[in-house]
């Protein structure tokens, strides 16, 4: 009985354990769920850059920069410096609009999370910051 | 190459740079933000109607669903499409143990419950919390918000056609759950919140 016991234990054992394949992809899936964004956002940044850059090289020692910089801005279309503009407005206030969404919240947290208490005393929190952000050691 | 194409290509960079700023950062903060707050107000709803002496708060069926949206709220940055096909991929390659059974713990505190429409009115509360986060889901994936508008005539074929939000909220509930597994979301939400 006790061998069939410990028989069962080791055969439990090794199902958990995964083999150094799966091991090994599951260490893969598990870093590009933590940094999958992350990756694709600065793989995105660094085509932009490469293709800015290899435009310039193309130029190189062929034109002055202030000849340079002068045709650039000379070909600048008003809709593209427009539709900057006015994105750049509806950035910033909705920045704006946020910090003071999340002054606000600030504000009324403590004072609903005391009365709720006094309620409920055994009442749980989502552990985000008193700003509704996400904490530190989360991320 | 001349000046105008050159400035073309520059101006193309600089959109696509900031695209991505937008997109990325602002977007998925305005996304997440939206998110937690109508959990909160779900959660609110349901600490109202606790307090209303509807269920008691130390019942098992209360706390394990307020456990269930303090999970979401807190970890909702990593309640993407994305996250969850690598998280099934990794529970599925390295024979993870689910952290925690609440799928099936749920199910027993419901059964617990005596007063009918408390328990349904509990599951009308679970229901929406579910349709938030796959809500969430569907609109940060464009394979996700694809599959669901494809499921939308369909349905319209199988039970007429209704108004748009609740003819994608239904496809949504049919498809998402196909390529999801929404049990799992519901123990990693639940473990989460325990682990805090």
């Amino acid at each position: 009985m006790t061998n069939q016991a410990g028989k069962q234990g080791q055969v439990n054992e090794s199902r958990r354990e995964p083999s150094t394949f799966r091991w090994f992809f599951g260490q893969v899936f598990s870093l590009l769920r933590r940094h999958g964004g992350a990756v694709m956002m600065w793989l995105t940044l660094g085509y932009c850059a490469h293709a800015a850059a290899q435009a310039f090289i193309a130029y190189a020692g062929q034109s002055s920069y202030a000849d340079l910089s002068v045709r650039l801005l000379a070909n600048v279309s008003v809709v593209w410096e427009l539709s900057l503009t006015l994105s750049g407005i509806s950035v910033t206030l909705y920045v704006r609009e946020r910090r003071l969404h999340r002054n606000t919240r600030q504000r009324l947290t403590a004072r609903i999370t005391e009365l709720e208490l006094r309620i409920d005393p055994h009442r749980t929190s989502s552990q985000l910051t008193p700003r509704g952000e996400t904490r530190k050691g989360d991320e | 190459m001349d000046a105008k194409t050159l400035s073309l290509l520059v101006q193309s960079c600089i959109c696509l740079f900031l695209l991505v700023v937008v997109l990325l950062k602002f977007w998925a903060e305005a996304r997440l933000d939206s998110f937690r707050q109508q959990m909160f107000a779900l959660r609110d709803e349901l600490f109202d109607f606790a307090a209303d002496g509807n269920i008691g708060f130390d019942e098992p069926a209360y706390r394990l669903l307020r456990q269930s949206m303090n999970g979401n709220i807190r970890y909702a940055h990593q309640l993407t499409f994305f996250r969850a096909c690598m998280t099934m991929a990794e529970v599925a390659l390295t024979i993870h143990s689910p952290r925690s059974d609440w799928s099936g713990d749920w199910k027993r505190a419901l059964e617990k419950l005596s007063d009918k429409q408390t328990r349904e009115k509990m599951e009308a509360f679970h229901g929406r919390s579910m349709q938030l986060v796959i809500e969430r889901l569907v609109l940060g994936s464009p394979l996700l918000l694809a599959l669901v508008l494809l499921t939308v005539p369909l349905i319209a074929l199988r039970v007429g056609w209704l108004n748009v939000k609740t003819m994608l909220s239904r496809a949504s509930l049919v498809a998402v759950p196909h390529l999801v597994d929404t049990r799992m979301i519901e123990n990693e939400a639940a473990a989460a919140a325990i682990g805090s």
